[in-house]
């Protein structure tokens, strides 16, 4: 799947004074259903969301919600079934770098070191390896892997693979960061350390974030704006600015109002999870 | 990570463990000849072939034998390998390929190669040459079908990386199925090395004036059990030494990786 979209002039000229009204990231409409030997499954249907450039926006809902597909079809690894995605007024109509992703699994690859996972990007675009490395440098040093430039990834843990993988995303410096439950796989306070580390990194690359979570009290930590999805086929339940300032540290999620907000944000998704109870008779 | 502690502290033990067997074995041999609880027609002592062994080297040019089956066997490896590596990656990362030769594949994986024998001899004659074609056939087509599980094998969320960091399709073999796919094949090619020696003593011993399996077959013919004997450790130690080879590239050229056994 070739990003085709960076090298197509404006070939719907007629929509482009719209276009510079649009959002920095607008999902319009989106729709995806997959083929299955049972028929047919419905996993987004209408969906729409905006974004600002700059912002933070979080996604959560129950399993099986549609939070991933949403987040492959933004990233163009997939197309949707109707519906369009653009990011910077550009139709999305395959990957490319100006969209970095962050998986949940574990993507360093196992042959290349620290160093050389962070300035694969690059290399693919041929820059001069004076700047890659510079590049890669810093971004190594931002997130704390300073030391680790030579290690492979068979020898770190899990917080500091998905480390690398913040720091490849960044090096391309993209327009926005997808990040699919990035922290999902980790341990209750690698994670919590995660997420100050992402919040410092970002505060510094200020990147438009869409992030996909499960854990409320991880989306509300980060996000400027929280979208509460229905389960499957997911629509949008509920959109929430979470007004806590900036920059924030660990001990925000004691504070009452979180707690207050937290527990609203649980209501509603618990409200989407089917009763374990039912049909157990 | 710490999984591997229990196999650091075991290393030094691998060569010890690894000699004992040998011991074992040789003792076993021993016993049994020496005090002739078996025949020497059947079972020749360690000395008698020892001084076989050195009959051959001196008198018989039997280093140029071995150097027959060595030239035999490597060349029609970098054959396969050149042919199969191509093929196998195309096949796992292709799924048009992989359904347009699949069937072939398996055909000729399933026909016992030595069947093959007398229509190879038919076309390409005794030579050097039919024993190479020989040997490529008998290993390309299990390598080509390793290769492509190989390929196909690279995590799909690798592929899924490497596109969102920005890479082309046409820079996906290069930049992420082949160096992943690279260690497994490397043992793939280490596998099949032995499965080539196995063929080559099967064409040697059918038709050849030279090589290692034609001095097991000429032995066995005049009952000269020490010289067989002699013939098989041959290609077990050089077999041996190879697999130290193969070993010995994989740490080198793939640090990132743990040995497989």
């Amino acid at each position: 799947m070739p990003d085709s979209s960076t090298n197509e002039p404006s070939a719907r000229a007629v929509e482009a004074t719209d276009l510079k009204q649009i959002p920095f990231l607008f999902v319009d409409r989106i729709s995806k259903v997959y083929q299955s030997r049972q028929g047919p499954v419905s996993a987004l249907e209408d969906f729409s969301c905006s974004a600002d450039v700059g912002t933070f926006l979080a996604v959560v809902g129950p399993s099986g919600c549609g939070k991933t597909s949403l987040l492959r079809i933004v990233a163009g690894l997939m197309p949707p079934t109707s519906g369009k995605v653009f990011v910077s007024g550009k139709e999305v109509q395959g990957p490319g770098p100006d969209r970095g992703m962050v998986f949940q699994s574990y993507t360093s690859f196992p042959w290349l070191t620290v160093r050389e996972n962070v300035e694969f990007g690059l290399k693919l675009r041929h820059v001069p390896t004076e700047t890659r490395r510079s590049t890669a440098q810093t971004l190594i040093s931002q997130v704390g892997l300073c030391g680790f430039e030579d290690a492979y990834p068979d020898a770190l843990s899990g917080g500091m693979k998905q480390r690398v993988a913040i720091a490849r995303t960044l090096a391309n410096n993209p327009d926005m960061l997808i990040m699919d439950e990035p922290f999902g796989a980790l341990d209750y306070q690698t994670r919590w350390a995660m997420q100050e580390l992402l919040l410092s990194v970002w505060e510094k690359a200020r990147k438009t974030v869409l992030f996909v979570t499960h854990d409320i009290e991880e989306a509300l930590f980060l996000a400027d704006n929280v979208i509460v999805m229905t389960g499957s086929p997911g629509q949008v339940k509920k959109k929430l600015a979470i007004p806590f300032e900036r920059p924030r540290i660990v001990s925000l999620k004691a504070n009452s109002d979180f707690v207050a907000l937290k527990s609203d944000i649980m209501r509603l998704v618990r409200q989407e999870i089917p009763d374990p109870m039912v049909g157990q008779a | 990570m710490n999984t591997s502690t229990n196999s650091d502290n075991a290393r030094w033990m691998n060569p010890v463990l690894g000699a004992s067997s040998v011991c074992l074995f040789v003792g076993a041999w021993a016993i049994l000849s020496y005090a002739r609880v078996v025949q020497p027609y059947f079972l020749p002592t360690p000395t008698a072939v020892f001084k076989e062994a050195i009959v051959l080297v001196q008198r018989e040019h039997y280093l140029g034998d071995i150097t027959a089956s060595l030239a035999r066997v490597l060349v029609a490896f970098v054959l396969c390998a050149l042919s199969a590596i191509p093929l196998g990656l195309l096949m796992g990362r292709f799924k048009p390929v992989a359904a347009f030769v699949t069937p072939f594949v398996v055909f000729m994986r399933y026909v016992p190669i030595s069947a093959f024998i007398p229509l190879l001899i038919l076309w390409t004659g005794i030579g050097d040459f039919q024993k190479v074609i020989f040997l490529w056939m008998g290993t390309f087509f299990f390598l080509v079908a390793l290769i492509a599980d190989a390929a196909a094998s690279v995590g799909r969320e690798l592929l899924d990386t490497a596109y969102t960091l920005g890479a082309q399709k046409r820079q996906m073999v290069r930049y992420v199925v082949l160096p992943a796919a690279l260690p497994g094949i490397l043992d793939s090619l280490r596998v099949m090395m032995s499965v080539g020696w196995t063929y080559l003593v099967l064409a040697e011993i059918v038709a050849a004036e030279s090589g290692i399996g034609y001095v097991i077959m000429e032995s066995q013919r005049f009952l000269k059990t020490p010289r067989v004997v002699v013939g098989i450790l041959t290609v077990g130690i050089i077999g041996v030494g190879l697999d130290y080879l193969f070993r010995g590239m994989r740490t080198l050229f793939f640090p990132w990786t743990r040995p497989h056994a």
